[in-house]
């Protein structure tokens, strides 16, 4: 039988190679997904799929700690990083690969996360969420939308975007709470 | 669970989790992470209540070259440095141009980010980083305490290797700060006749044999640089 993801982050933490090789087999294309899907650039997202691994080779001690499951740590390793990237391109945004479809529409909240219990409560806490704070949220999430490019989006002022946006992250918290 | 936490600090937890901040805020709340248990809670709490969204995000198989070098960068002894960097003067240059620019940038955007977190003391940031490699260093020095923390966001010793950090100031020699931590993150604590020159001096991290610089000046590559900047 297969060990779960969570006893290989485990043997990793131990520095066995095996079970980094293991993990990066059964883990690799869903951050690889998420990595494309944030920078939008092939070549940059195999760079920050190979760097994340190394974090995740590295940190892989402070996982058990960290109240996550393998698949959402391993995710937010990867968001973190890829985020950290988009954020530092400082004078232009890179222009995109023809070959990675691009969505030209906020995700729609409606079709997200049915496969989990997790994803489940999620989505109809969105559900209780304004429309357009719960594409905000989700736009923010899946795309890597900043503040400004959110601000752009909803042509909301970028003073304005921030009190909103956490508004809603309270109350998705508070409805996620119950 | 995070409820401990005042609401701003919890609501930034989340802005941090989704990825909405600004560059240099991020760059901040990051380095306030490393110092709060707490506050890396309720991080990951948000992280854990959004994960679900990304069920919508489809899987891509990367292409094996990616597993092939990482697994090299991991598990293979790199060999010999390249030496004779030093001395390269305009090059020197350019790698702090280049991260000058880029903090001038990040300074700016920093000015126009709304509530930013409080930070006692005057606080001067600086990123060392190279297009030469990988390694990607933030270094914010507290001038009250004299203490520069040191995060260390990509790229790590060559097998059997050090880094070792250096600080520049002016047209002197470049005077040692000691190793870099083995950790993500560290801080060295500036000795106090080198404190005033820090300010307005270079950060730069070389390649050195494991022990540190024989000689007491930079032997191996510079593996990044960059200038110091206030915030």
């Amino acid at each position: 039988m297969a060990e779960s993801l969570e006893v290989l982050i485990g043997r990793v933490a131990l520095r066995d190679e095996a079970a980094f090789r293991n993990l990066y087999d059964r883990t690799s294309a869903k951050l690889f997904g998420v990595c494309l899907r944030l920078l939008r650039q092939r070549s940059e997202a195999e760079d920050a799929l190979q760097e994340t691994y190394v974090k995740v080779w590295r940190n892989a001690a402070q996982f058990s700690a960290s109240g996550h499951n393998a698949m959402s740590w391993l995710i937010a390793v990867a968001r973190n990083h890829a985020i950290d990237r988009l954020r530092a391109r400082w004078t232009e945004a890179a222009p995109l690969d023809a070959e990675v479809e691009v969505a030209d529409e906020m995700p729609d909240p409606e079709r997200q996360a049915l496969a989990s219990d997790m994803g489940r409560r999620l989505r109809q806490c969105l559900g209780e969420l304004e429309a357009v704070r719960a594409q905000a949220v989700a736009g923010a999430y899946i795309d890597g939308f900043s503040y400004q490019e959110l601000a752009d989006r909803h042509g909301i002022p970028l003073n304005t975007i921030r009190t909103w946006l956490r508004r809603g992250l309270a109350k998705l918290k508070e409805c996620l709470s119950r | 669970m995070t409820d401990t936490l005042p609401p701003d600090d919890d609501l930034a937890a989340a802005e941090y989790a989704l990825g909405v901040m600004p560059a240099a805020e991020r760059a901040l709340f990051a380095a306030r992470l490393d110092l709060s248990p707490e506050l890396r809670t309720a991080v990951s709490s948000w992280e854990i209540r959004l994960a679900a969204l990304a069920d919508q995000i489809p899987e891509v198989a990367p292409p094996p070259q990616v597993k092939a070098a990482l697994m090299t960068a991991l598990f293979t002894p790199e060999t010999e440095p390249r030496a004779g960097f030093w001395e390269n003067l305009w090059l020197w240059r350019t790698l702090t141009g280049v991260s000058l620019a880029a903090l001038a940038v990040m300074a700016g955007l920093y000015l126009r980010a709304p509530a930013p977190p409080a930070v006692p003391g005057a606080v001067y940031v600086a990123e060392l980083a190279s297009d030469k490699t990988t390694v990607r260093v933030i270094a914010y020095y507290d001038a009250q305490s004299g203490t520069l923390r040191l995060d260390r966001r990509a790229g790590e010793p060559a097998a059997g290797r050090a880094m070792e950090l250096w600080l520049i100031a002016g047209t002197d020699k470049p005077k040692s700060l000691g190793l870099m931590p083995a950790t993500e993150t560290g801080s060295v604590v500036i000795p106090t006749t080198l404190r005033d020159a820090v300010q307005t001096a270079t950060l730069a991290v070389s390649d050195e044999p494991a022990g540190g610089s024989p000689t007491g000046q930079p032997t191996g590559a510079v593996l990044a640089a960059g200038k110091v900047h206030s915030l």
